[in-house]
C-alpha cells in the first residue's frame, strides 16, 4: 500500500520515510507476467525487424514527450523547439496528442507488453520510426507490420533470466540490452543515447497528477490507478517540500529518472517543462547533488 | 587481365593473410542455419567457400558438401578432401559445377560473400544461387566496411548497405523466409519464387 504520507527526499536518490512506501517501490508488480513476455519476445524476434543499434555522438536536440497532464501547459514550449529544429520523439499516447495538435512524431516509442498498446501506433505517419520493444504483444507488431521504418530492441538485461538466454540463441549474441527503469520514459532515455543523443527536453514527463487527470488524454488503463499525496523535496529544506497526487508508478518513475541521472548523468544533458513534480524535483535539486548534469527547467538546454 | 582474373588475384592475394583466415563466418553462423532449418539435412553447397573451414562444419553436421569459390587459395588442408569447383558465383552455376546432384542442391550456404560481389551483381548472384538450389539459400551477409583490404590496396566489401536494404532487395529475386539482424551483419533464408 502506498501511503498517504511519504516523504521523499534527495539525496541518495529516493529516501522514502515510510518504509512500506520503500517496500512498494522495491518490490512492484509488472503489468504483464513472465511468461507472456518472453512468449511476446520468442514471436517479436522472428519477425526480422532491424535492431536498434549504437551510433556516434548527435548534437540534435530531442523533445521526449510523454502524456501527462502538464503536456498542455507546455504546447507552446515544445511547438518552439521544434520549430527550431528539435526531434519530436513521442512515447505511447503521446503520439497522438503530438498528432491532434499539428505536431508531427519523428519517432515513435512503445514498450509496454498489454496487446491494448497497438493503438498507439495508429494511424501511420509516414517517414515515423517506430521502436518496439520485444516484449510488445504480437498485435502491437501486428500494427506496424507493413511499414517501412520500424526497429526492435529489447528491454531486457544481458546475461540475467531466460529472455537474455533466447535473445542471445537467436541473434548468436549479438544484440544490446536496454536497461533502466520500469516505465517506457527512463528506457527511452537509455534508446536514445545509445544511437548517440545527447541533449534531451522532457514534456508531459510529470510524474505526478494535475488536479484530478491523470494524463493528457483519457488512458482507460489507469482510470482505477491508486493515489497518495506525497510531498518531495530537498532533506533538511522543509521550505522545498511541496504536495503532489502521484500513482505508484508515477513515483516509482521518478525514482527511476533520478537514478540513471545519478548513474548516467555525465552522458547526457536533460532538462524537463512543465509543472509536474519530476521537474519540480530538478528545479529544488538544482546541480547541488548531481553536479555531472545540467538540471534546468523550462529553458532550452 | 580481365575483371574476373583481377577479383580472383585480389582473393589470392588476401588469403595470404594469417589474419583474414583466422575467423571463419561459415563456421560461425552454422547455430542459426540449423536453428532456421530444424532437423533437415542433405546436399549442400557451400558457395564462397573460403578457408571451407564452414563447410567442414556442415560435414561434421551431416551434411554431403560440395564446395565452390573464385579460387581455392584459402583452403585449409583439412577440407581438401571436399569436393570444390573454381566458379564464379554471377555466372550460370549449373554449367560450372559438375553435374553431381542432378544440377541442384537441397541447400545453398553462402556466408559473407555478397558483400564482396559488385552492388550491380549482388542481386544476380542470389538469382544464380536459387537457382541451383532445391529448398532455399542461407546467407550472412557483413554490413560494414572490411578491414584487411587496406593491406592489399583493394576494397573487399564492395557493397555495404543496410540490413533492410538487403531484405528488400532478396525479397525482390526470392522470398525471405527468416531474417535476423546482427547488428555488424545480416543472416536471411530465401526461398526461390518458384516454389
Amino acid at each position: 500500500m502506498l501511503n498517504d504520507a511519504a516523504v521523499v527526499t534527495m539525496p541518495n536518490v529516493i529516501e522514502y520515510a515510510d518504509p512500506r512506501v520503500a517496500a512498494d517501490m522495491a518490490n512492484g508488480k509488472m503489468n504483464t507476467d513472465d511468461d507472456q513476455l518472453l512468449k511476446n519476445i520468442a514471436a517479436s524476434i522472428r519477425r526480422g525487424h532491424t535492431q536498434w543499434r549504437a551510433g556516434p555522438v548527435r548534437p540534435e536536440r530531442i523533445c521526449l514527450v510523454g502524456s501527462g497532464p502538464s503536456l498542455a501547459d507546455t504546447e507552446q514550449e515544445l511547438r518552439q523547439a521544434i520549430w527550431d529544429g528539435a526531434i519530436l520523439v513521442t512515447l505511447n499516447g503521446a503520439y497522438h496528442w503530438c498528432i491532434e495538435h499539428g505536431l508531427k512524431p519523428q519517432t515513435q516509442i512503445v514498450m509496454d507488453a498489454r496487446p491494448s498498446n497497438a493503438r498507439f501506433l495508429m494511424p501511420t505517419v509516414p517517414k515515423c520510426n517506430y521502436l518496439l520493444a520485444s516484449q510488445c504483444d504480437p498485435k502491437t507488431w501486428d500494427a506496424v507490420e507493413d511499414r517501412e521504418h520500424v526497429w526492435i530492441f529489447h528491454a531486457v538485461v544481458k546475461q540475467e533470466g531466460v529472455a537474455s538466454d533466447v535473445l542471445d540463441t537467436f541473434y548468436a549474441g549479438q544484440w544490446i540490452g536496454i536497461g533502466g527503469g520500469t516505465t517506457v520514459v527512463t528506457r527511452a532515455i537509455n534508446l536514445l543515447r545509445i544511437a548517440g543523443y545527447v541533449r534531451y527536453e522532457l514534456f508531459g514527463i510529470d510524474c505526478c497528477w494535475q488536479g484530478d487527470v491523470h494524463h493528457a488524454m483519457p488512458q482507460p488503463e489507469n482510470v482505477n490507478d491508486r493515489w497518495a499525496l506525497v510531498s518531495a523535496g530537498v532533506r533538511d529544506k522543509p521550505e522545498t517540500m511541496r504536495e503532489f497526487r502521484v500513482s505508484p508508478w508515477q513515483l516509482k518513475q521518478a525514482e527511476d529518472l533520478l537514478t540513471i541521472m545519478k548513474v548516467n548523468g555525465k552522458h547526457f544533458i536533460l532538462s524537463s517543462h512543465g509543472n509536474g513534480m519530476f521537474t519540480y524535483l530538478l528545479q529544488t535539486l538544482g546541480s547541488e547533488s548531481l553536479d555531472s548534469l545540467l538540471f534546468t527547467s523550462g529553458e532550452k538546454v | 587481365m580481365n575483371f574476373l582474373e583481377s577479383e580472383r588475384q585480389k582473393y589470392v592475394d588476401v588469403w595470404s593473410l594469417d589474419a583474414y583466415a583466422a575467423y571463419s563466418p561459415g563456421e560461425a553462423y552454422l547455430p542459426l542455419f540449423l536453428d532456421m532449418i530444424g532437423t533437415e539435412r542433405g546436399t549442400i553447397l557451400d558457395a564462397g567457400c573460403g578457408s571451407g573451414k564452414g563447410a567442414l562444419a556442415l560435414h561434421e553436421a551431416k551434411f554431403n558438401v560440395s564446395l565452390c569459390d573464385l579460387t581455392d587459395a584459402g583452403l585449409v588442408q583439412e577440407a581438401r578432401f571436399l569436393p570444390f569447383t573454381q566458379a564464379c558465383l554471377w555466372n550460370r552455376l549449373a554449367p560450372q559445377l559438375p553435374y553431381r546432384f542432378g544440377g541442384k542442391f537441397d541447400w545453398v550456404y553462402c556466408c559473407d560473400v555478397l558483400e564482396h560481389i559488385p552492388t550491380p551483381f549482388t542481386m544476380l548472384v542470389i538469382s544464380r544461387l536459387l537457382e541451383i538450389s532445391k529448398r532455399g539459400v542461407f546467407l550472412s551477409i557483413s554490413l560494414m566496411p572490411d578491414q584487411f583490404g587496406v593491406w592489399i590496396g583493394k576494397t573487399l566489401h564492395q557493397t555495404v548497405q543496410p540490413f533492410n536494404a538487403w531484405k528488400q532487395q532478396l525479397n525482390t529475386v526470392g522470398r525471405v523466409k527468416e531474417s535476423r539482424d546482427l547488428l555488424h551483419c545480416g543472416v536471411f533464408l530465401v526461398e526461390s519464387n518458384a516454389k
